[in-house]
């Protein structure tokens, strides 16, 4: 699951099926079509492709999630850190915060999510 | 189907020395601009595709028609000409032996392999085709993802760097991980493309070349050609940038990684151009000057003229009156004996003769080193009208080549002349 990357069209349509879940797949088809372009059998093939990597299932034509948005890419961003700054959080902010700065309510937040986070 | 094949053998012949000519001309003016290029591989092509030709005194083609259907079919000793009498001269015993037809069967050797041949050559053409099918079909199955941009530009996942594709309706395809600011060079050069009618350039090349693939110098023709029409692109777009925007064009060209942008029309894997060229060739560039390209065109319309036609029949002594020609002085090369006519009667007969006679430009002569009788033409004031050899019943020599005919030469009777003058 961890090692599931999307490429920048097959993002856009995963967004679409989180947004509209759960869909029937023909439903997804007219979508498709009216905003890709995209034939049935096109759409079905990358339906199938994401379903295969493990984001959606469909069942008697009915697409629901596997994995939600939040949740996938929350896996992904952990991956990240883990592969780019050897799993270290402060190491990524640091670089983060480099470039760009921090506002008052970000900080704010930020500090809530740590106070959480060391609660559990 | 042998007959087809010999067809397209004779013109591909004639076409091998246009294309030797124009890779001549590439090397002596390096610095042609590419359209100029393409132009004369237009000239090359249009060779290629016609069955007929006009004929013209400028031909520099050797010879129409190497070896002819007749021969093929009929000849007792079969031979080519080729136009180089030192080739035919060394292959022509080989043919005539190996291919002699024997006496009890009705089929000439020759036209069997010709068949033969053919069935090679059909076998040939049809995996061309079907590789570049098979190409096309794969190709228009990974783009099937492809998101439309705006007009003719498509993103697709599966894209690593930009190209065109399609030859009806052709289709831009970008990547969708492309950067934005080197996307406006890679679609200009595009764009270019399509302005220019690249694909179907390229398409008809393509099947030039697998209609054509049994000769060399059609690979390095089409090789070549690939390449010319993406330099061609590359000056079309850059034409009228400053230096800072050539350089910026190179680093879009770098970052792309856009070797070959006309996929489909280009299944073979080489005709890639290397960015190295490319971008040496965007830096030195400079816009021609006026008279450089009227020279280019002029330069192109002698080429088309002297290639796409092919030697005219000539009629020897054509202008000359026998009453004119006071006396004829032959030389005979076999047994070193001169003598010399100057009965009127016996003038007419050999000017009249000759000048009914049209001959066809065939070989090279200067390789050759003997002859039989070398005939000189002279006036009342012992001016010399003109002078050639008379080797045999249907072959005239006059340096730098020989004339053939289809005979009929007066070459007995001056034997019987020699016979007469010299006893």
């Amino acid at each position: 699951m961890s090692d599931v990357q999307l490429g920048v069209i097959e993002a856009r349509f995963a967004d679409r099926v989180w947004e509209c879940e759960p869909v029937s797949s023909s439903e997804l088809v007219k979508l498709s079509a009216g905003e890709f372009g995209w034939k049935r059998t096109t759409t079905h093939t990358v339906l199938r492709r994401l379903c295969d990597k493990g984001l959606f299932q469909n069942v008697n034509g009915t697409v629901t999630s596997v994995i939600s948005r939040d949740e996938f890419y929350s896996r992904q961003s952990t991956k990240y850190v883990q592969e780019t700054f050897q799993g270290s959080l402060p190491a990524f902010i640091a670089a983060f915060t480099k470039n760009n700065h921090l506002t008052p309510e970000e900080a704010e937040k930020i500090r809530e999510m740590i106070d959480h986070a060391e609660e559990v | 189907m042998g007959e087809v094949f010999l067809k397209l053998f004779n013109m591909s012949i004639a076409a091998g020395w246009l294309i030797l000519f124009v890779l001549l001309l590439r090397l002596l003016f390096r610095k042609m601009p590419s359209w100029v290029r393409c132009i004369l591989w237009a000239i090359v092509a249009f060779r290629l595709l016609c069955p007929f030709s006009l004929e013209s005194m400028f031909s520099l083609i050797p010879s129409g028609e190497i070896l002819s259907a007749d021969t093929v079919r009929y000849a007792a000793a079969p031979a080519i000409t080729s136009g180089i009498s030192s080739l035919d001269g060394a292959l022509n015993p080989v043919i005539s032996q190996v291919f002699a037809p024997e006496p009890v069967s009705s089929v000439n050797p020759l036209y069997v392999v010709m068949y033969l041949a053919g069935l090679v050559w059909l076998i040939g053409l049809l995996l061309l085709i079907g590789y570049a099918l098979f190409g096309y079909l794969r190709l228009k199955r990974r783009v099937r993802e492809a998101v439309h941009l705006r007009d003719n530009i498509w993103v697709c996942d599966a894209v690593t760097s930009p190209f065109l594709f399609g030859v009806i309706n052709p289709k831009i395809y970008l990547s969708s991980t492309g950067e934005d600011s080197q996307q406006t060079y890679v679609l200009a050069h595009e764009q270019a493309h399509l302005k220019r009618k690249d694909h179907w350039w390229k398409l008809l090349g393509y099947l030039l070349l697998s209609v054509y693939w049994f000769h060399p110098l059609v690979w390095a023709a089409y090789f070549l050609f690939c390449r010319d029409i993406e330099l061609a692109c590359d000056e079309k777009v850059i034409r009228e940038f400053d230096v800072s925007e050539k350089k910026a064009y190179c680093h879009a060209l770098l970052s792309c990684g856009m070797q070959r942008t006309l996929l489909f029309t280009c299944p073979l894997s080489f005709g890639e151009v290397s960015v190295k060229k490319r971008v040496k060739s965007i830096l030195h560039y400079r816009k021609p000057a006026a008279f450089v390209t009227i020279g280019a065109l002029v330069l192109c319309a002698a080429v088309a003229l002297c290639f796409l036609t092919n030697p005219a029949p000539k009629y020897y002594l054509n202008h000359v009156d026998p009453s004119e020609v006071s006396a004829i002085t032959v030389f005979d090369g076999n047994n070193g004996q001169g003598f010399t006519i100057t009965d009127p009667q016996e003038i007419t007969v050999i000017v009249e003769n000759i000048q009914s006679i049209p001959v066809k430009r065939e070989n090279w002569s200067l390789t050759h080193s003997g002859y039989r009788f070398r005939m000189t033409f002279t006036d009342q004031s012992g001016k010399e009208i003109t002078q050639f050899i008379l080797n045999s019943d249907n072959n005239i020599r006059k340096d730098p080549f020989f004339y053939s005919s289809q005979g009929g030469f007066c070459y007995s009777y001056i034997e019987e002349l020699e016979q007469r003058y010299l006893s």
